[in-house]
Protein backbone atom coordinates (compact mmCIF):
# COMPACT_ATOMS: atom_id res chain seq x y z
CA UNK A 1 0.00 0.00 0.00
CA UNK A 2 1.11 3.58 -0.80
CA UNK A 3 1.85 5.91 2.00
CA UNK A 4 0.86 9.03 0.15
CA UNK A 5 -0.96 9.12 -3.18
CA UNK A 6 -3.44 12.11 -4.97
CA UNK A 7 -5.59 11.14 -7.61
CA UNK A 8 -6.31 14.16 -10.34
CA UNK A 9 -5.61 17.16 -7.98
CA UNK A 10 -6.44 20.02 -9.44
CA UNK A 11 -6.11 23.70 -8.51
CA UNK A 12 -7.13 27.37 -10.15
CA UNK A 13 -6.26 30.64 -8.53
CA UNK A 14 -8.97 32.39 -10.63
CA UNK A 15 -8.98 32.38 -14.12
CA UNK A 16 -5.45 30.52 -13.99
CA UNK A 17 -5.18 26.67 -13.77
CA UNK A 18 -2.02 25.74 -11.61
CA UNK A 19 -2.44 22.31 -11.12
CA UNK A 20 -4.77 19.88 -14.05
CA UNK A 21 -5.14 16.83 -12.62
CA UNK A 22 -2.17 15.62 -11.21
CA UNK A 23 -1.59 11.75 -10.02
CA UNK A 24 1.31 10.65 -7.55
CA UNK A 25 2.09 8.03 -6.09
CA UNK A 26 4.49 7.55 -2.85
CA UNK A 27 5.77 4.34 -1.69
CA UNK A 28 6.66 3.65 1.92
CA UNK A 29 10.56 4.07 2.68
CA UNK A 30 10.58 6.05 -1.26
CA UNK A 31 12.29 9.04 -1.84
CA UNK A 32 9.76 11.23 -4.67
CA UNK A 33 12.11 14.21 -5.97
CA UNK A 34 9.45 16.77 -8.08
CA UNK A 35 11.24 19.08 -10.46
CA UNK A 36 10.30 21.72 -13.55
CA UNK A 37 10.51 25.43 -14.08
CA UNK A 38 9.42 28.17 -11.65
CA UNK A 39 5.40 28.20 -11.93
CA UNK A 40 4.95 24.47 -12.76
CA UNK A 41 3.12 24.41 -10.29
CA UNK A 42 5.35 21.32 -8.21
CA UNK A 43 5.04 24.14 -4.87
CA UNK A 44 1.35 24.07 -5.17
CA UNK A 45 1.33 20.14 -5.61
CA UNK A 46 3.26 19.72 -2.76
CA UNK A 47 1.11 22.34 -0.50
CA UNK A 48 -2.03 20.40 -1.70
CA UNK A 49 -1.11 17.03 0.14
CA UNK A 50 -0.66 18.48 3.56
CA UNK A 51 -4.12 20.87 2.49
CA UNK A 52 -1.98 23.51 3.43
CA UNK A 53 -3.68 24.66 -0.09
CA UNK A 54 -7.10 23.05 -0.97
CA UNK A 55 -7.08 21.31 -3.97
CA UNK A 56 -10.84 22.30 -6.26
CA UNK A 57 -10.92 18.54 -7.83
CA UNK A 58 -8.95 15.42 -6.69
CA UNK A 59 -8.48 13.34 -3.62
CA UNK A 60 -5.30 13.21 -1.43
CA UNK A 61 -4.71 9.75 0.81
CA UNK A 62 -2.23 9.39 3.63
CA UNK A 63 -1.94 5.70 3.95
CA UNK A 64 -5.80 3.99 3.96
CA UNK A 65 -7.10 7.69 5.56
CA UNK A 66 -8.51 10.40 2.73
CA UNK A 67 -7.46 13.35 4.16
CA UNK A 68 -9.69 15.23 1.21
CA UNK A 69 -12.68 14.06 2.74
CA UNK A 70 -15.42 16.15 3.55
CA UNK A 71 -15.25 15.14 7.44
CA UNK A 72 -11.41 14.51 7.31
CA UNK A 73 -9.40 15.06 10.71
CA UNK A 74 -7.24 17.38 8.96
CA UNK A 75 -5.18 18.47 11.83
CA UNK A 76 -4.95 15.14 13.29
CA UNK A 77 -3.76 13.91 9.62
CA UNK A 78 -1.44 16.70 9.63
CA UNK A 79 0.71 15.68 12.36
CA UNK A 80 1.43 12.47 10.31
CA UNK A 81 2.92 14.70 7.61
CA UNK A 82 6.12 16.78 8.82
CA UNK A 83 6.69 19.99 6.34
CA UNK A 84 10.14 22.13 5.62
CA UNK A 85 9.57 25.53 4.13
CA UNK A 86 11.66 27.15 1.35
CA UNK A 87 11.55 30.30 3.77
CA UNK A 88 12.52 28.22 7.44
CA UNK A 89 9.17 30.00 8.96
CA UNK A 90 11.03 29.20 12.20
CA UNK A 91 9.16 30.62 15.46
CA UNK A 92 11.28 33.49 15.95
CA UNK A 93 10.72 33.98 19.64
CA UNK A 94 11.37 30.43 20.55
CA UNK A 95 14.98 28.97 20.77
CA UNK A 96 15.89 26.20 18.80
CA UNK A 97 14.81 23.56 21.26
CA UNK A 98 11.91 25.30 21.46
CA UNK A 99 10.73 25.17 18.47
CA UNK A 100 11.33 21.50 17.99
CA UNK A 101 9.74 20.66 21.59
CA UNK A 102 6.58 23.00 20.78
CA UNK A 103 4.43 20.75 18.97
CA UNK A 104 4.95 17.40 20.98
CA UNK A 105 3.93 19.36 23.56
CA UNK A 106 0.96 21.11 22.86
CA UNK A 107 -0.41 18.93 20.43
CA UNK A 108 0.97 16.02 21.25
CA UNK A 109 0.60 16.17 24.92
CA UNK A 110 3.71 14.88 25.63
CA UNK A 111 5.45 15.62 28.67
CA UNK A 112 8.20 18.54 28.95
CA UNK A 113 10.77 16.45 29.65
CA UNK A 114 10.77 13.56 27.75
CA UNK A 115 9.94 16.21 24.46
CA UNK A 116 12.70 17.75 25.90
CA UNK A 117 15.15 14.81 25.36
CA UNK A 118 13.81 13.95 22.12
CA UNK A 119 14.10 17.65 21.02
CA UNK A 120 18.03 17.48 21.96
CA UNK A 121 18.05 14.00 20.32
CA UNK A 122 16.75 15.73 17.31
CA UNK A 123 19.12 18.46 17.30
CA UNK A 124 22.22 16.47 17.59
CA UNK A 125 20.71 14.33 14.62
CA UNK A 126 21.39 17.25 12.36
CA UNK A 127 24.06 18.15 14.05
CA UNK A 128 23.35 21.62 15.96
CA UNK A 129 23.38 19.89 19.79
CA UNK A 130 25.47 23.16 20.94
CA UNK A 131 22.66 25.42 19.27
CA UNK A 132 19.90 24.84 21.29
CA UNK A 133 19.72 27.50 23.41
CA UNK A 134 19.73 30.10 20.40
CA UNK A 135 17.13 31.89 18.58
CA UNK A 136 16.55 31.57 15.23
CA UNK A 137 17.62 34.91 14.18
CA UNK A 138 21.48 34.16 15.38
CA UNK A 139 21.55 31.39 13.43
CA UNK A 140 22.67 30.64 9.80
CA UNK A 141 19.80 29.96 7.22
CA UNK A 142 21.76 26.39 6.47
CA UNK A 143 21.56 26.21 10.35
CA UNK A 144 17.57 27.48 10.71
CA UNK A 145 17.25 24.86 8.09
CA UNK A 146 18.32 22.08 9.95
CA UNK A 147 16.23 23.09 12.77
CA UNK A 148 12.97 23.07 10.65
CA UNK A 149 13.81 19.88 9.94
CA UNK A 150 14.57 18.84 13.67
CA UNK A 151 11.16 20.54 14.37
CA UNK A 152 9.11 18.45 11.93
CA UNK A 153 10.53 14.91 12.51
CA UNK A 154 9.86 15.84 16.40
CA UNK A 155 6.15 14.52 15.37
CA UNK A 156 7.29 11.44 14.15
CA UNK A 157 6.09 11.66 11.03
CA UNK A 158 5.15 8.99 8.32
CA UNK A 159 5.68 11.27 5.36
CA UNK A 160 8.42 14.32 5.00
CA UNK A 161 7.70 16.90 2.20
CA UNK A 162 10.38 19.24 1.68
CA UNK A 163 9.21 22.51 -0.49
CA UNK A 164 12.59 23.86 -2.28
CA UNK A 165 13.89 23.70 1.10
CA UNK A 166 17.73 24.70 -0.22
CA UNK A 167 16.50 27.58 -2.56
CA UNK A 168 16.90 30.47 -0.17
CA UNK A 169 20.39 29.58 1.31
CA UNK A 170 24.16 30.45 0.56
CA UNK A 171 25.65 27.68 -2.12
CA UNK A 172 27.93 26.70 1.20
CA UNK A 173 24.97 26.10 3.07
CA UNK A 174 23.32 23.89 0.92
CA UNK A 175 25.59 20.70 1.50
CA UNK A 176 25.06 20.66 5.09
CA UNK A 177 20.80 20.59 4.49
CA UNK A 178 20.99 18.21 1.37
CA UNK A 179 23.23 16.17 4.02
CA UNK A 180 20.64 15.62 6.97
CA UNK A 181 18.14 15.04 3.72
CA UNK A 182 20.77 12.57 2.92
CA UNK A 183 20.95 10.39 5.68
CA UNK A 184 16.61 10.94 6.52
CA UNK A 185 16.65 8.94 3.27
CA UNK A 186 18.99 6.47 4.29
CA UNK A 187 17.10 5.72 7.29
CA UNK A 188 13.96 4.72 5.00
CA UNK A 189 12.04 7.81 5.96
CA UNK A 190 9.06 8.72 2.98
CA UNK A 191 10.31 11.51 1.48
CA UNK A 192 8.45 14.34 -0.83
CA UNK A 193 11.08 16.74 -2.39
CA UNK A 194 10.56 19.43 -4.55
CA UNK A 195 14.14 21.07 -5.47
CA UNK A 196 16.15 22.30 -8.09
CA UNK A 197 19.69 20.12 -6.97
CA UNK A 198 19.90 17.66 -9.78
CA UNK A 199 22.74 16.00 -7.91
CA UNK A 200 20.28 15.15 -4.89
CA UNK A 201 17.59 13.54 -7.36
CA UNK A 202 19.61 11.74 -8.87
CA UNK A 203 22.01 10.33 -5.91
CA UNK A 204 19.01 10.36 -3.33
CA UNK A 205 15.57 10.06 -5.21
CA UNK A 206 14.18 6.96 -6.08
CA UNK A 207 11.99 8.43 -8.24
CA UNK A 208 11.86 11.73 -10.32
CA UNK A 209 8.69 13.21 -11.37
CA UNK A 210 9.24 16.48 -13.94
CA UNK A 211 6.14 19.00 -14.41
CA UNK A 212 5.42 21.91 -16.37
CA UNK A 213 2.16 23.81 -16.63
CA UNK A 214 0.54 22.51 -13.88
CA UNK A 215 0.77 18.79 -15.06
CA UNK A 216 3.48 15.68 -14.87
CA UNK A 217 5.35 15.77 -17.91
CA UNK A 218 7.68 12.37 -17.85
CA UNK A 219 8.25 10.91 -14.61
CA UNK A 220 10.69 7.58 -13.75
CA UNK A 221 14.07 6.47 -12.23
CA UNK A 222 15.85 9.43 -11.42
CA UNK A 223 18.83 8.52 -13.72
CA UNK A 224 17.00 7.78 -16.91
CA UNK A 225 14.77 11.04 -16.48
CA UNK A 226 17.84 13.28 -15.90
CA UNK A 227 20.29 10.78 -18.40
CA UNK A 228 17.89 9.98 -21.43
CA UNK A 229 14.58 12.46 -21.14
CA UNK A 230 12.21 11.62 -23.64
CA UNK A 231 9.79 14.28 -23.78
CA UNK A 232 10.76 17.30 -25.43
CA UNK A 233 9.97 20.11 -22.84
CA UNK A 234 12.22 17.70 -20.14
CA UNK A 235 14.75 18.05 -22.15
CA UNK A 236 14.51 21.76 -23.01
CA UNK A 237 14.21 22.09 -19.23
CA UNK A 238 17.26 19.96 -18.36
CA UNK A 239 19.54 21.36 -20.89
CA UNK A 240 19.09 24.77 -19.44
CA UNK A 241 19.32 23.84 -15.81
CA UNK A 242 22.40 20.69 -15.92
CA UNK B 1 -0.13 91.42 31.50
CA UNK B 2 0.10 90.93 35.33
CA UNK B 3 -3.50 89.92 35.22
CA UNK B 4 -3.29 87.46 32.17
CA UNK B 5 -0.48 85.67 34.11
CA UNK B 6 -2.44 85.11 37.38
CA UNK B 7 -5.33 83.68 35.73
CA UNK B 8 -3.01 80.84 34.80
CA UNK B 9 -0.67 80.72 37.40
CA UNK B 10 -1.67 82.40 40.39
CA UNK B 11 -0.68 79.67 43.12
CA UNK B 12 -1.73 81.14 45.64
CA UNK B 13 -5.98 80.93 45.14
CA UNK B 14 -5.28 77.37 43.89
CA UNK B 15 -3.19 76.49 46.98
CA UNK B 16 -6.24 75.55 49.56
CA UNK B 17 -7.92 72.80 46.25
CA UNK B 18 -4.61 70.86 45.67
CA UNK B 19 -5.58 68.34 47.96
CA UNK B 20 -8.71 67.60 45.95
CA UNK B 21 -6.79 67.89 42.90
CA UNK B 22 -4.36 65.07 43.63
CA UNK B 23 -7.24 63.07 44.62
CA UNK B 24 -9.20 64.09 41.29
CA UNK B 25 -6.46 62.66 39.67
CA UNK B 26 -5.81 59.73 41.45
CA UNK B 27 -9.63 59.00 40.43
CA UNK B 28 -8.15 59.55 37.09
CA UNK B 29 -5.70 57.45 36.69
CA UNK B 30 -8.16 54.60 38.16
CA UNK B 31 -10.26 55.06 35.95
CA UNK B 32 -7.39 55.03 33.24
CA UNK B 33 -5.70 51.51 33.91
CA UNK B 34 -9.36 50.16 35.03
CA UNK B 35 -10.42 51.25 30.76
CA UNK B 36 -7.12 50.14 29.72
CA UNK B 37 -7.29 46.42 31.30
CA UNK B 38 -10.97 46.38 29.60
CA UNK B 39 -9.99 47.53 26.00
CA UNK B 40 -6.67 45.30 25.76
CA UNK B 41 -9.13 42.69 26.78
CA UNK B 42 -11.93 43.20 24.75
CA UNK B 43 -9.80 44.37 22.02
CA UNK B 44 -7.80 41.43 21.75
CA UNK B 45 -11.33 38.75 21.60
CA UNK B 46 -12.48 41.46 18.89
CA UNK B 47 -9.10 41.31 17.23
CA UNK B 48 -9.84 37.84 16.91
CA UNK B 49 -12.82 37.58 16.17
CA UNK B 50 -12.23 39.66 13.24
CA UNK B 51 -10.06 37.51 11.85
CA UNK B 52 -11.94 34.09 12.59
CA UNK B 53 -11.79 31.63 10.40
CA UNK B 54 -12.77 27.77 9.94
CA UNK B 55 -11.67 25.09 7.48
CA UNK B 56 -13.46 24.78 4.22
CA UNK B 57 -14.12 21.42 4.93
CA UNK B 58 -16.45 22.22 7.97
CA UNK B 59 -20.72 22.23 7.71
CA UNK B 60 -22.42 25.14 6.13
CA UNK B 61 -23.45 26.05 9.77
CA UNK B 62 -20.03 26.27 11.10
CA UNK B 63 -18.60 28.48 8.22
CA UNK B 64 -22.07 30.84 8.47
CA UNK B 65 -21.64 31.21 11.77
CA UNK B 66 -17.90 32.45 11.56
CA UNK B 67 -18.86 34.63 8.98
CA UNK B 68 -21.58 35.88 11.43
CA UNK B 69 -18.48 36.15 14.39
CA UNK B 70 -16.70 38.29 11.91
CA UNK B 71 -19.87 40.30 11.31
CA UNK B 72 -20.31 41.14 15.04
CA UNK B 73 -16.83 41.92 15.42
CA UNK B 74 -16.70 44.19 12.37
CA UNK B 75 -19.84 45.91 13.32
CA UNK B 76 -19.09 46.57 16.97
CA UNK B 77 -15.45 48.21 15.49
CA UNK B 78 -16.96 50.54 13.21
CA UNK B 79 -19.93 51.44 15.54
CA UNK B 80 -17.59 52.56 18.52
CA UNK B 81 -15.08 54.40 16.47
CA UNK B 82 -17.67 56.14 14.73
CA UNK B 83 -19.64 58.01 17.34
CA UNK B 84 -18.03 60.43 20.58
CA UNK B 85 -16.59 58.94 23.54
CA UNK B 86 -18.78 61.51 25.18
CA UNK B 87 -21.95 60.39 23.66
CA UNK B 88 -21.49 56.92 24.53
CA UNK B 89 -20.94 57.90 28.33
CA UNK B 90 -23.56 59.87 28.44
CA UNK B 91 -26.05 57.93 27.01
CA UNK B 92 -24.98 54.94 29.47
CA UNK B 93 -25.17 57.30 32.23
CA UNK B 94 -28.59 58.47 31.15
CA UNK B 95 -30.17 55.52 30.58
CA UNK B 96 -28.62 52.44 32.75
CA UNK B 97 -30.15 53.41 36.22
CA UNK B 98 -33.34 53.41 34.76
CA UNK B 99 -32.83 49.79 32.74
CA UNK B 100 -34.36 46.47 34.27
CA UNK B 101 -30.94 44.35 34.65
CA UNK B 102 -29.97 43.42 37.74
CA UNK B 103 -26.24 44.30 37.47
CA UNK B 104 -26.03 47.29 35.17
CA UNK B 105 -29.06 49.50 36.87
CA UNK B 106 -26.63 49.45 39.97
CA UNK B 107 -23.43 50.58 37.83
CA UNK B 108 -22.13 54.25 39.80
CA UNK B 109 -20.84 57.01 37.60
CA UNK B 110 -17.27 55.91 38.18
CA UNK B 111 -17.85 52.24 36.93
CA UNK B 112 -19.83 53.53 34.22
CA UNK B 113 -17.05 55.96 33.50
CA UNK B 114 -14.04 53.27 33.05
CA UNK B 115 -16.64 50.77 31.46
CA UNK B 116 -17.64 53.07 28.65
CA UNK B 117 -13.96 54.23 28.16
CA UNK B 118 -12.98 50.57 28.01
CA UNK B 119 -15.55 49.48 25.47
CA UNK B 120 -15.13 52.49 23.21
CA UNK B 121 -11.26 52.30 23.13
CA UNK B 122 -11.38 48.60 22.45
CA UNK B 123 -12.61 49.54 19.06
CA UNK B 124 -9.35 51.12 18.32
CA UNK B 125 -7.33 48.86 20.49
CA UNK B 126 -9.01 45.80 17.92
CA UNK B 127 -7.98 47.69 14.82
CA UNK B 128 -3.85 47.82 16.24
CA UNK B 129 -3.94 43.99 17.73
CA UNK B 130 -5.59 42.92 14.00
CA UNK B 131 -2.55 45.17 12.69
CA UNK B 132 0.18 42.94 14.52
CA UNK B 133 -1.92 39.54 13.32
CA UNK B 134 -1.75 40.72 9.86
CA UNK B 135 1.72 41.65 9.78
CA UNK B 136 2.53 38.35 11.14
CA UNK B 137 4.32 36.36 7.45
CA UNK B 138 1.72 33.37 6.89
CA UNK B 139 5.00 30.82 7.04
CA UNK B 140 4.38 31.19 10.43
CA UNK B 141 0.84 30.17 10.66
CA UNK B 142 1.15 27.36 8.26
CA UNK B 143 4.29 26.11 9.57
CA UNK B 144 1.96 25.53 12.83
CA UNK B 145 -0.77 24.03 10.77
CA UNK B 146 1.52 21.98 9.51
CA UNK B 147 2.90 20.81 12.78
CA UNK B 148 -1.10 19.83 13.35
CA UNK B 149 -1.74 22.44 15.33
CA UNK B 150 -4.82 23.65 15.16
CA UNK B 151 -5.97 27.15 13.44
CA UNK B 152 -6.91 28.61 17.21
CA UNK B 153 -3.79 26.97 18.41
CA UNK B 154 -1.59 28.66 15.82
CA UNK B 155 -3.30 32.03 16.85
CA UNK B 156 -2.79 31.40 20.43
CA UNK B 157 0.43 30.12 20.58
CA UNK B 158 2.34 30.97 17.27
CA UNK B 159 0.54 34.58 15.72
CA UNK B 160 -1.11 36.18 18.75
CA UNK B 161 2.53 37.33 21.14
CA UNK B 162 4.62 37.97 17.72
CA UNK B 163 1.84 40.07 17.04
CA UNK B 164 0.95 41.64 20.36
CA UNK B 165 5.03 42.62 20.91
CA UNK B 166 5.08 44.32 17.44
CA UNK B 167 2.07 46.82 18.15
CA UNK B 168 3.16 47.89 21.82
CA UNK B 169 4.36 51.47 20.93
CA UNK B 170 0.74 51.86 19.00
CA UNK B 171 -1.19 49.83 21.95
CA UNK B 172 0.88 52.62 24.41
CA UNK B 173 0.10 55.63 22.14
CA UNK B 174 -3.98 54.47 22.68
CA UNK B 175 -3.15 53.98 25.94
CA UNK B 176 -2.04 57.86 25.91
CA UNK B 177 -5.02 59.14 24.00
CA UNK B 178 -7.36 56.91 26.45
CA UNK B 179 -5.53 58.89 29.86
CA UNK B 180 -6.49 62.23 28.10
CA UNK B 181 -10.48 60.92 27.36
CA UNK B 182 -10.76 60.34 31.03
CA UNK B 183 -11.72 64.24 31.38
CA UNK B 184 -14.83 63.22 29.23
CA UNK B 185 -15.87 61.45 32.80
CA UNK B 186 -16.09 65.27 34.67
CA UNK B 187 -19.36 65.14 32.42
CA UNK B 188 -20.82 62.16 33.91
CA UNK B 189 -20.21 63.82 37.45
CA UNK B 190 -17.45 61.47 38.52
CA UNK B 191 -14.98 63.62 40.53
CA UNK B 192 -11.95 63.01 38.10
CA UNK B 193 -9.20 66.07 38.32
CA UNK B 194 -11.01 67.71 35.88
CA UNK B 195 -14.21 67.83 37.57
CA UNK B 196 -12.24 69.02 40.89
CA UNK B 197 -10.32 71.60 38.57
CA UNK B 198 -13.56 73.35 37.07
CA UNK B 199 -15.52 73.23 40.98
CA UNK B 200 -12.26 74.83 41.84
CA UNK B 201 -12.31 77.20 38.99
CA UNK B 202 -16.19 77.85 39.70
CA UNK B 203 -15.17 79.09 43.12
CA UNK B 204 -12.19 81.40 42.65
CA UNK B 205 -12.79 82.71 39.51
CA UNK B 206 -9.34 81.76 38.53
CA UNK B 207 -8.00 79.12 36.16
CA UNK B 208 -5.05 78.47 37.88
CA UNK B 209 -6.68 74.79 38.65
CA UNK B 210 -7.03 73.92 35.00
CA UNK B 211 -3.58 74.79 34.91
CA UNK B 212 -2.55 72.26 38.01
CA UNK B 213 -4.83 69.84 36.32
CA UNK B 214 -3.22 70.15 32.75
CA UNK B 215 0.34 69.49 34.99
CA UNK B 216 -0.92 66.70 36.87
CA UNK B 217 -1.65 65.21 33.07
CA UNK B 218 1.76 65.98 31.78
CA UNK B 219 3.41 64.38 34.62
CA UNK B 220 1.56 61.49 33.91
CA UNK B 221 1.79 61.49 29.81
CA UNK B 222 5.25 62.38 29.38
CA UNK B 223 6.82 59.72 31.35
CA UNK B 224 4.59 57.28 28.90
CA UNK B 225 5.38 59.26 25.40
CA UNK B 226 9.07 58.48 26.80
CA UNK B 227 8.41 54.74 27.07
CA UNK B 228 6.90 54.77 23.57
CA UNK B 229 9.87 56.57 22.19
CA UNK B 230 12.09 54.17 24.07
CA UNK B 231 9.62 50.68 22.85
CA UNK B 232 9.88 52.09 18.93
CA UNK B 233 13.81 52.33 19.20
CA UNK B 234 14.40 48.97 20.35
CA UNK B 235 11.53 47.79 18.23
CA UNK B 236 13.86 49.51 14.95
CA UNK B 237 17.08 48.04 16.52
CA UNK B 238 15.57 44.78 16.39
CA UNK B 239 14.53 44.99 13.06
CA UNK B 240 16.86 46.96 11.49
CA UNK B 241 20.09 45.49 10.18
CA UNK B 242 23.93 47.12 9.64
CA UNK B 243 25.98 49.28 11.73
CA UNK B 244 24.21 52.45 10.76
CA UNK B 245 21.78 54.00 12.79
CA UNK B 246 19.86 57.05 13.03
Amino acid sequence: MSALRAEGLVKRYGQNTVLCGVDLVVESGQVVCVIGPSGSGKSTLLRCLNLLERPDEGRVFLGDDEITAPRAPVDAMRQRMGMVFQSFNLFPLKTALGNVMLAPVKVRGMPRQASREKALDLLARVGLADKADEHPARLSGGQQQRVAIARALAMDPDVMLFDEVTSALDPELVKDVLGVMRELAQGGMTMVVVTHEMGFAREVGDHLVFMDEGAIVEQGDPRDVLGAPRQERTQRFLSKVL
Amino acid sequence: MREFFNQFFDFGTARPYLGSLAKGFWVTIQIAFLAEAICLALGLVLAVMRRFRVEPNRPLAARVGARLVRALAITYINVFRGVPALLVLLAMFASFPFLPIPVVQDLTEYQIGFIGLGVVYAAYVAEVYRAGIDSVDRGQTEAARSLGMSGGQAMRLIVLPQAVRRVLPPLMNDFIALSKDVALVSVISVNDVVFEARAAQAQTFNATSLTIAGLFYLGFTLPLTWVLDWLITREERRTTRGIITP
